[in-house]
């Protein structure tokens, strides 16, 4: 049965955005988990999820201009300079595979280490000034994308991730208002056209710029605008909506698989590969 | 750096080592041996078919013509070949547009510069010559197809068919400059069968290549493997 799990940047991403949710729905769904964006809970709560909870890893500025002094060197004759390539996009990019292979580590492993050999492969032709990071999500993208039309794909199911992002909460009640948010926005997630949930996670989980997305993407600055907007917008509705009568846990992931399973016409297939 | 990603590491850095690859100097000198070769083919097409054929048509107008190509050609080269300050490449609707395009804007201009003139008036030329012109702007096509798409090899991640098709109508519209020096015939008819048709069929050349060559399928490497 396919699934999907929201993971913890874009949990984080979301707790910081409903800040910005004036007297909603949305708030009230909260309820004395987050008192008041601008509370010290609400703080100390992000930090945790931001801090405690999600791998460290390493600023994408600093990556990029890491990334690309490395690979600038390297595609001018400096054969050593690719181990700091590697070890500047490395976390991260692994990273971004993991979640979009459900956490399939030996998937992710062989996904990063094609990614950066086709870099590798690619070194004699560097544009010099050229944006490493933005070329290898790109690469990692297509990779992926590829190996879930070779039919590689395996689905996990990964309640799990839920238990382990939210576990140190105190309150039970505090868990459960956070699970059912997280499905709520997971099942939103899925039922989103491709495109926009692309450009939603790139933007808001990746902290690209709407430059730098739009590369992965091969796509304008204005349209990763667009879908991201239409994205958030879609989950801050949602959000707001379902908060006075927020369905059960297990009646929503069921919804979210229901939805996940459904079909998403109006994208190209690259983007619902992309995305799955 | 958690332990997986140092294994990680190893093994990258050992096939890394394993499949050298050359850089950019390197690359840059085969591009240019590639650029030769397809130039001298070009000129031995071009002197083996009889180099100018002029008909009836004035200078200016054949220095028109082949000018107007020209610009076509450089634009659409500098657009599909071309790739900016980005590795991913230019979005893809510039490179659709550039596939889309190439053969209108050929139209036009041929249009605009031989309205009126004899070459334009003379009507059609023996259907013979349809053929002829068809398979001569298809060969003129082929080896500059060949020396984009093999240097553009493995690049493309995100919209790889789409690149291939900017880079067959690139090559398309350099067969035009020489199909402008060697057709005595601008009769629109002659000009959409005999020198546009190829251009379409080499933009579908073109796709078909991009998606194998020029994605990422294309780079001739082993599988990595798993230690």
């Amino acid at each position: 049965m396919p699934s999907v799990h929201l993971e913890a940047s874009t949990q984080l991403v979301l707790l910081e955005e409903l800040g910005s949710v004036e007297s909603s729905a949305a708030d009230r769904l909260l309820g004395n988990l987050f008192v008041s964006p601008s509370s010290a809970r609400w703080r100390d709560t992000t930090r945790w999820v931001s801090d405690a909870d999600r791998p460290r890893l390493p600023n994408l500025d600093a990556v990029a201009s890491a990334a690309s002094t490395a690979m600038e060197r390297y595609a001018s004759g400096d054969d050593l300079a690719f181990d700091e390539v590697y070890d500047a996009l490395a976390p991260r990019l692994y990273a971004f595979v993991l979640r979009r292979t459900q956490g399939n580590r030996a998937r992710s492993e062989d996904l990063v280490q094609q990614t950066f050999l086709q870099m590798h492969h690619a070194r004699g032709r560097f544009t010099p000034g050229a944006d490493v990071v933005p070329w290898a999500y790109s690469i990692a993208r297509r990779l992926l994308i590829d190996s879930v039309r070779r039919g590689t794909r395996e689905v996990i199911v990964e309640d799990a991730v839920f238990d382990r992002e939210v576990a140190p909460l105190d309150a039970a009640d505090d868990l459960i208002v956070a699970k059912e948010m997280a499905i709520l926005v997971e099942a939103e997630l899925a039922r989103m056209p491709p495109a926009q949930r692309e450009a939603f996670d790139l933007v808001k989980s990746e902290g690209m710029s709407m430059a730098e997305a739009a590369e992965v993407l091969g796509t304008t600055v204005t349209a990763v605008k667009l879908r991201a907007h239409r994205a958030y917008e879609a989950i801050r509705a949602v959000l707001g909506g379902a908060a006075p009568k927020a369905p059960s846990a297990s009646r929503a992931r069921a919804q979210a698989a229901a939805l996940a399973d459904a079909d998403e016409p109006g994208d190209d297939d690259d983007a619902k590969a992309g995305a799955r | 750096m958690s332990a997986e990603l140092q294994d990680l590491r190893s093994r990258v850095l050992a096939e890394v080592r394993r499949q050298p690859t050359p850089a950019r100097p390197a690359m840059r000198r085969r591009l240019l041996v590639g650029l030769a070769i397809t130039l001298v083919f070009e000129a031995f097409l071009l002197v083996l078919i009889g180099g100018l054929h002029a008909g009836d048509r004035p200078v200016w107008l054949i220095a028109g013509n082949a000018s107007v190509a020209m610009v076509v050609a450089l634009i659409t080269t500098w657009l599909a070949f071309g790739r900016g300050r980005s590795m991913v490449g230019r979005p893809r609707a510039v490179v659709i547009g550039v596939a889309a395009l190439v053969v209108p804007a050929l139209l036009a201009s041929i249009a605009l510069l031989n309205e009126g003139t004899s070459a334009f008036e003379r009507g059609l030329p023996p259907p013979g010559n349809h053929a002829q012109c068809f398979g001569l702007t298809a060969l003129f096509s082929l080896v500059p197809l060949a020396l984009l798409v093999l240097a553009r090899r493995g690049s493309d991640p995100v919209h790889p068919t789409a690149t291939g098709a900017a880079l067959g109508a690139s090559a398309g519209a350099w067969a035009a400059v020489a199909m402008a020096i060697v057709c005595p015939y601008s009769e629109i008819g002659h000009e959409l069968i005999g020198h546009l048709a190829p251009i379409l069929l080499i933009v579908l050349l073109g796709a078909w290549t991009g998606r194998s060559i020029v994605g990422l399928g294309g780079a001739r490497h082993s599988r990595p493997r798993r230690t």
